[in-house]
C-alpha cells in the first residue's frame, strides 16, 4: 500500500483528513517543483522537518499520512521522472514562473525530491487523483 | 564560545539566473512546496568546522511536541566533525530532554547514542559529493544569520533511513537552525494553507 507524507500545520491536516468518505484535499491549491498539485513525499522525517522550517514555528508542524489501496493507485496514470528529467522539468517550470499552474496531464508525477538520491516526491494533479485521495480507498490521518 | 558555533541549516536549493542558490523554506510561499536538505557552512576551502549546533524537536504525534523547560521551543544538538570510512562526516548528538538522565548520571551531557544504543541510530552526515568533492553553495535569500557569510555544502546521511528511524522510535526530528528562533528579518507571510 503506497504510503506518503505531507508536512504542514494541524488545522490544514484536519481539513484534509475530513470524513472517511470525504477528505478535503484540493489539488488546485498547491504548487512546487513539478507545478500545480498536492505534494507528498516518501520520507516522514523530511516532511516534518520541512513543515517545521517552512512555517517558521517548529511547534506548529504536523504530518498527514495518506495510505492508498494498491489497486486504486495502480489505476492512476503515473509519470515517473528520473533525476535528470525532474531537474529539467523544474527548471522549465521555474523559468515560466508556473509552479502554481503547470500540469503534466497525468494523475500523478513522481520523481526525486529536489535532486535527492533517496527521497521521492509525488505530485497529485488531476481530478481523478483528488477523488482517490479524498475517498474511502485512501486512509488519511494526522500522525 | 558555544554561542559562536555554526549551525547545521535546513535549506532549499533553487535555480535563479542560471545559478543554484540556497534560500530558507520560510521564504517559500506558504502554498508552495520545494524539497529541502541539510547544509553545513564550511570554510573557504570547503572543510567542515570542528563543531556545529542544531535544533531538534521531539514529536509526540498528533501535532504535539515535547516542550523543553525554561521556555525554550526546541532542544539543542551538537554535531562533531570526524572522519568516517575515509570521508569527512558530522556525527550528531542530542541533548537529553528535561527529567531524563543518562545512565552515567550526567544530566547536562549530550546524548551519545553510540555509547548506549546500537551505532546505527547515530546520524552521520557526509558531504554530497560532486566530482569527488563537496560542491559549494551560497545562501542568497533575504534572511540574516551569521552563518550566511560562509559557503555551504549539502549533507547526506551515511544511512539514508536513519532520520525516519529516529522519528519513529524516539520522536526525534532534526530541525536544523530554526528560522523563527534564529534568523532575523523573516518576512511576514500571508496565512495560506501550506502544501508540502
Amino acid at each position: 500500500m503506497p504510503t506518503y507524507f505531507h508536512g504542514t500545520v494541524v488545522s490544514d491536516v484536519i481539513t484534509m483528513v475530513g470524513e472517511p468518505e470525504r477528505g478535503g484535499i484540493d489539488v488546485a491549491l498547491g504548487g512546487g517543483e513539478f507545478g500545480r498539485g498536492f505534494y507528498t513525499q516518501s520520507s516522514k522525517s523530511n516532511a516534518l522537518t520541512w513543515a517545521q522550517n517552512h512555517r517558521g514555528e517548529p511547534e506548529n508542524a504536523c504530518l498527514l499520512e495518506v495510505a492508498i489501496e494498491d489497486e486504486a493507485y495502480a489505476r492512476l496514470q503515473i509519470r515517473l521522472l528520473d533525476t535528470k528529467q525532474a531537474k529539467r522539468l523544474t527548471q522549465r517550470i521555474r523559468k515560466r514562473k508556473a509552479t502554481r499552474t503547470h500540469v503534466e496531464g497525468v494523475d500523478v508525477v513522481t520523481g526525486p525530491l529536489n535532486g535527492s538520491r533517496r527521497i521521492q516526491q509525488q505530485k497529485f494533479e488531476s481530478d481523478n487523483a483528488q477523488v482517490l485521495l479524498n475517498g474511502s480507498q485512501t486512509r488519511r490521518r494526522l500522525i | 564560545m558555544l554561542d559562536k558555533l555554526p549551525y547545521i541549516h535546513y535549506l532549499a536549493k533553487i535555480h535563479r539566473a542560471r545559478q543554484t542558490i540556497l534560500i530558507s523554506p520560510a521564504e517559500i510561499p506558504a502554498a508552495e512546496f520545494n524539497g529541502g536538505s541539510f547544509f553545513a557552512p564550511v570554510n573557504d576551502l570547503g572543510s567542515f568546522f570542528p563543531i556545529y549546533r542544531f535544533d531538534f524537536s521531539i514529536y509526540r504525534g498528533q501535532g504535539k511536541f515535547l516542550k523543553p523547560e525554561q521556555g525554550k521551543k526546541v532542544f539543542n544538538g551538537m554535531a562533531f566533525a570526524a572522519v568516517d570510512q575515509r570521508r569527512d562526516a558530522l556525527i550528531c548528538t542530542f541533548e537529553y530532554p528535561f527529567g531524563l538522565k543518562p545512565s552515567n548520571g550526567h544530566a547536562n551531557m549530550p546524548l551519545w547514542f553510540f555509547e548506549e544504543r546500537p551505532s546505527h541510530v547515530t546520524p552521520r552526515f557526509r558531504k554530497v559529493q560532486s566530482g569527488g568533492r563537496g560542491k559549494l553553495f551560497h545562501y542568497r535569500g533575504d534572511l540574516r544569520h551569521s552563518d550566511f557569510k560562509h559557503p555551504f555544502v549539502e549533507l547526506e546521511l551515511g544511512e539514508p533511513a536513519i532520520l525516519d528511524d529516529l522519528l519513529e522510535e524516539w520522536g526525534l526530528s532534526i530541525v536544523g537552525c530554526s528560522p523563527k528562533l534564529r534568523y532575523s528579518q523573516i518576512r511576514k507571510q500571508k496565512a495560506m494553507p501550506a502544501r508540502g
